[in-house]
């Protein structure tokens, strides 16, 4: 385990457990799970509902089944021309989107910017910096920009707004994900750094990219789980800001005349990605889906802890172990269920992983269950200890 | 043998108690028989059908389920006793797999726990300090925190925590394959569990499970599965 992980690790449990004084966990998270579940068990009527009322109020609505369809989409949307100020999002980033584009692109989230600076790979869904250290944040900034900065997080933080602010008011066009999406029609978006708020309404288009599993019910709804979103996911017991977008901006000051483009963004879009999730749902990996994103799993993780964003595909943690495709991926988790007892929905890893390795077999397991087979028990016949302790 | 009224009560160790490790059987049985339990043991056991399918195995597992509570109905067993915490969860999660023909499941050291407190098992008093390793299927899986950690308490050692403990235990890095499929990835999760037993220097670490004593062993911190430490102060 790497030192600054096991500081993140420390800072963020004890600020996690002064966020939930007050608060009844389990009640909390009985609660979350009814959310997630009721979202995904009716996800096509849902989304039925919400791309209505989302169009009612102004919204250009997209649905990608592929990240290539998005592509498609994104470029009917942006010219190669427009100036994109983005913020973080792991539906983004699942998507390939920026690999595929031309345009100028500032990334206006502090761990992103510096994870892009350190040529390095984000670490965590909401802390993306985490396993990047103070020097070597120095060292990158000195080596690309020259710039002297003092070794304080204090100092790199104001070096970052200082890059990073001009460039959001140059935009075209601002670029973020979503945190939840309301059948009533509404997108909320949770930040503590201002640049989300900066990013979806100075610019004159506002594009959203989200994915089908983001949904919920109710706007109430949505707010809870923001609410959970900002306990587990950063210890705080609720974000500086919550995004809630219904529409572009709008007046009807004048003659009660409805005109749309006022102070925030004049369009906003949001595409919507599939990318295997319905799939998911067939398969029977449903599980995976009532996942809010907020990593909290990962600080108590064993594979994470060695491996951080190795252990995963797209997703770190368990979620990403449903869309793994690699069996020795598979085998990272020892399905010690640290995960379950810390994640705000309480999801079931062992049930992802049993499906999982049952539709991705492992060629390592074959003396196993040849034994098992053979003998009724995981070791054989002969006496002595066994070179592979294949156990529980 | 048989008591057909009442029922047998059947002490399963699991396989890697069996076969790996036959002097924590024995110990058990020892411990069991001085606890004045009246239990019977199978000539041929059968693996309790967690490691085919935590691997995904699903029909292999429910093969080894329909054998044992086959077995378990042949011999009137109403109530398995065991030491492995993996068998323990498995044994449990029968039920949900065949409605009505569960059984009672107990583990070994809340039957232990219950012989101390009866007076029928006496230990004799020792001190020091001892860290006590949740094994991850016997915790998180099965809730069962503080029986083990009472009967050390009881032998007269005095715990001391290991940063992660309880409910937020680190696993050993032997769970569900990973020590056989990718052994050098487990090894370093082990070295990260034994960092922190060695934190609390205490003079030995105690788990009830016998893969985690496995996993656990090294030259640095002494490790003991939990009857290696009960049966030396029986009395």
């Amino acid at each position: 385990m790497i030192p600054e992980l096991v500081t993140a690790k420390k800072v963020y449990a004890s600020n996690k457990k002064k966020a939930l004084k007050g608060i009844d966990q389990e009640i909390f998270r009985d609660e979350l799970r009814a959310i997630r579940e009721n979202a995904i068990k009716n996800l096509e009527q849902l989304w039925k509902k919400a791309v209505k009322n989302l169009e009612s109020s102004g919204f250009q609505v997209y649905h990608a089944r592929t990240p290539a369809q998005l592509v498609k989409q994104f470029k009917k949307i942006v010219k190669p021309s427009d100036r994109i100020a983005k913020s973080k999002s792991n539906v983004i980033k699942e998507s390939g989107l920026l690999k595929k584009i031309k345009n100028k692109v500032i990334e206006t989230d502090c761990g992103d910017y510096l994870v892009g600076l350190c040529d390095e790979e984000p670490e965590h869904p909401v802390t993306p910096a985490i396993a990047i250290s103070v020097e070597r944040i120095l060292k990158k900034i000195k080596e690309k920009t020259k710039d002297e900065v003092q070794a304080t997080p204090e100092a790199i933080v104001k070096w970052v707004r200082e890059q990073i602010r001009p460039r959001i008011f140059e935009a075209d066009v601002g670029l973020t994900g979503a945190n939840a999406v309301t059948s009533e029609g509404s997108v909320f978006i949770l930040e503590n750094e201002g640049n989300i708020g900066l990013v979806s309404r100075i610019p004159e288009k506002h594009v959203i990219i989200t994915s089908l599993d983001k949904i919920v019910e109710s706007n109430e709804e949505a707010m809870k789980t923001m609410k959970a979103l900002s306990i587990y996911g950063t210890g705080s017991r609720m974000a500086s800001y919550v995004n809630v977008i219904s529409g572009p901006s709008k007046t009807a000051d004048v003659q009660k005349k409805l005109v749309t483009g006022m102070q925030g963004a004049r369009e906003v879009h949001i595409i919507i990605l599939d990318n295997g999730r319905r799939d998911l749902i067939k398969k029977g990996l449903s599980e995976a889906l009532l996942c809010l994103g907020c990593g909290s799993c990962l600080y108590y993780c064993p594979a994470y802890q060695q491996l951080l964003s190795g252990f995963g595909n797209h997703y770190i943690g368990p979620k990403g172990l449903a869309l793994e495709t690699n069996w020795k991926k598979l085998y990272s988790c020892t399905a010690c269920l640290a995960c379950k007892e810390n994640c705000p929905v309480r999801i079931d890893a062992l049930k992802i992983i049993r499906k999982k390795r049952s539709m991705l077999e492992s060629p390592k397991n074959k003396k196993m269950i040849q034994n098992i087979r053979r003998t009724g028990n995981p070791f054989g016949n002969k006496p002595g200890k066994p070179e592979e302790l294949y156990c529980c | 043998m048989f008591k057909l009224f009442k029922g047998n009560t059947l002490y399963f160790p699991g396989c890697l108690t069996k076969k790996v490790y036959p002097e924590i059987e024995d110990n058990y049985k020892k411990i069991l028989e001085k606890s004045g339990i009246d239990f019977i043991m199978l000539e041929q056991q059968f693996c309790c059908g967690s490691p085919p399918l935590n691997a995904g195995y699903e029909k292999d597992f429910l093969k080894l389920a329909e054998k044992n509570l086959k077995t378990f109905e042949d011999y009137s067993i109403k109530k398995v006793i065991t030491n492995c915490p993996a068998c323990y969860g498995m044994l449990k999660e029968y039920e949900k797999h065949f409605p009505k023909r569960g059984v009672k499941v107990e583990y070994i050291t809340t039957i232990v726990l219950k012989a101390i407190k009866k007076g029928k098992l006496k230990l004799k008093k020792v001190s020091g300090r001892v860290t006590y390793h949740d094994p991850c299927h016997l915790g998180r899986y099965a809730q069962l925190y503080e029986d083990p950690r009472t009967i050390l308490k009881k032998m007269g050692y005095t715990i001391i925590e290991m940063q992660d403990h309880h409910a937020q235990s680190l696993c050993c890095g032997g769970g569900a394959g990973v020590a056989s499929n990718r052994k050098k990835l487990g090894d370093k999760m082990s070295e990260e569990r034994l960092k922190q037993a060695k934190k609390t220097r205490a003079k030995m670490l105690v788990t009830t499970c016998p893969l985690c004593t496995a996993r656990l062993d090294n030259p640095s911190v002494k490790v003991k599965e939990f009857s290696q430490a009960l049966i030396e102060v029986i009395k």
